[in-house]
């Protein structure tokens, strides 16, 4: 045997594998995962013809060979800061709904299997194709900032969901898409016709809320993905429907409350709600248009 | 040096559909192809591939279906007739910007050399 390995590594010592294993751990300071790759190479061939080397020392020192061996694997494992896929999905499916995180999921998880099988397949450690794949995938902080304006996020979810019992018979949702224009021409022609001193506003509100409680009904998915796939038109249909129902709520307790505190602290809760709304509809409009327009 | 390639507006989606012309592929086998072609010049990261794909599918440019392979079940994108519409324009506007620019750089060449 030890004639093997002299032929395989002439003129080194059985120790001198591991020296040189402990000092590229040493002078390594960074790098692509190429030059990690060629140093993980160089280390498994050191790995491979280490029990040969050694074969005729002690049993104890052959342990502790193996012993400084494992700590310079762990941290090589530590340098590359190694993820897993799980660790990877994780992060990058952060905040999305519970549909989007089991698709992407499903199709991540299919790729990097994949990849790895490719890799493992042109000769690379199982370890190393690993890392290939990851290295493949990117950086789950960046997928997670595309992933968040292709998928709805749990809170969008939960927003559209408020909104689901608008939207699902061909008239009514037409209807609601329009209904604020629909309803302020309706009260119009009404005050038109009877004089401003003679409105009943108490009324024309609760008639604005039983319209939405009419209404109440869910959105179909097939229809929900082909109008309003983008983000903004989801978001300006959530916006539309909440304030229409936050102006009748409103309009409700202001008449019937009068001046009272509690008009006032109605009409408080109401216009934060508005504003939060709002906040959010131009913040993810914002972004979304810079998305589409760059990468996607 | 390469490094922003990926990032020229239309790019990814464009040659998604054109993969995806050719024959139905799983995510994988469209980055492969597209790396591969390009002789590994345009090497995105393969994370972003799939946000695209959904966003294909959603403008309905592709679809997605779901077959067993090797045990397991995979999702398959394929073109639709709107996505080859699509692709024929994108592919006439990369055209005309490609033969623009060249244009323009065998301009600047041809003044350097002069």
């Amino acid at each position: 045997m030890m004639i093997e390995v002299e032929q395989h590594h002439e003129g080194e010592s059985a120790g001198q594998p591991l020296q040189q294993i402990e000092e590229a751990f040493n002078n390594w300071r960074g790098g692509s995962i190429q030059e990690l790759g060629a140093l993980y190479s160089a280390l498994q061939e050191k790995i491979e013809c280490l029990p040969v080397m050694v074969r005729d020392e002690a049993t104890e020192q052959l342990d502790e060979k193996f012993a400084k061996l494992t700590v310079a694997l762990v941290g090589l494992d530590k340098m590359w800061q190694l993820e897993s896929i799980e660790g990877w999905l994780q992060k990058a499916t952060r905040d999305l709904c519970v549909e989007a995180r089991e698709r992407i999921a499903a199709e991540v998880t299919a790729h990097y299997e994949d990849a790895v099988a490719a890799g493992i397949g042109r000769g690379l450690h199982a370890r190393m194709a690993h890392v290939c794949a990851m290295d493949d995938l990117g950086p789950p902080g960046k997928a997670q900032w595309k992933y968040q304006f292709a998928y709805l996020t749990q809170y969008e979810a939960d927003a559209l969901a408020k909104g689901k019992p608008i939207l699902q018979r061909p008239l009514e949702k037409w209807f609601n898409c329009f209904s604020i224009v629909i309803l302020v021409l309706v009260n119009a022609a009404y005050i038109f016709s009877v004089g401003f001193d003679s409105v009943n506003v108490p009324s024309i509100c609760i008639s604005l809320l039983v319209i939405y409680t009419l209404l109440d009904s869910q959105i179909p998915p097939r229809w929900l993905a082909k109008r309003f796939h983008r983000r903004e038109n989801l978001l300006t249909l959530v916006l539309v429907m909440q304030c229409s129902i936050a102006l009748a709520f409103m309009g409700t307790v202001f008449a019937l409350a009068g001046t009272s505190w509690v008009s006032a602290v109605a009409l408080g809760l109401t216009a934060i709600s508005l504003v939060d709304d709002a906040a959010l509809y131009l913040f993810y409009r914002g972004r979304i248009r810079r998305t589409y327009s760059v990468s996607a | 040096m390469y490094d922003d390639l990926m990032n020229l507006k239309g790019t990814l989606p464009t040659l998604i559909l054109q993969v995806l012309a050719e024959e139905p592929r799983h995510g994988y086998s469209i980055a492969q192809v597209i790396k591969k072609r390009s002789k590994g010049v345009l090497d995105f990261r393969e994370g972003a591939l799939y946000p695209a794909l959904h966003a294909q599918e959603a403008r309905g440019f592709i679809e997605s279906y779901e077959l067993p392979d090797r045990g397991r079940v995979r999702r398959y994108y394929r073109l639709t007739s709107k996505g080859g519409k699509e692709l024929a324009n994108s592919r006439a506007i990369w055209k005309a910007l490609s033969e623009a620019v060249d244009h323009i750089l065998e301009g600047n060449e041809a003044r350097e050399g002069a």
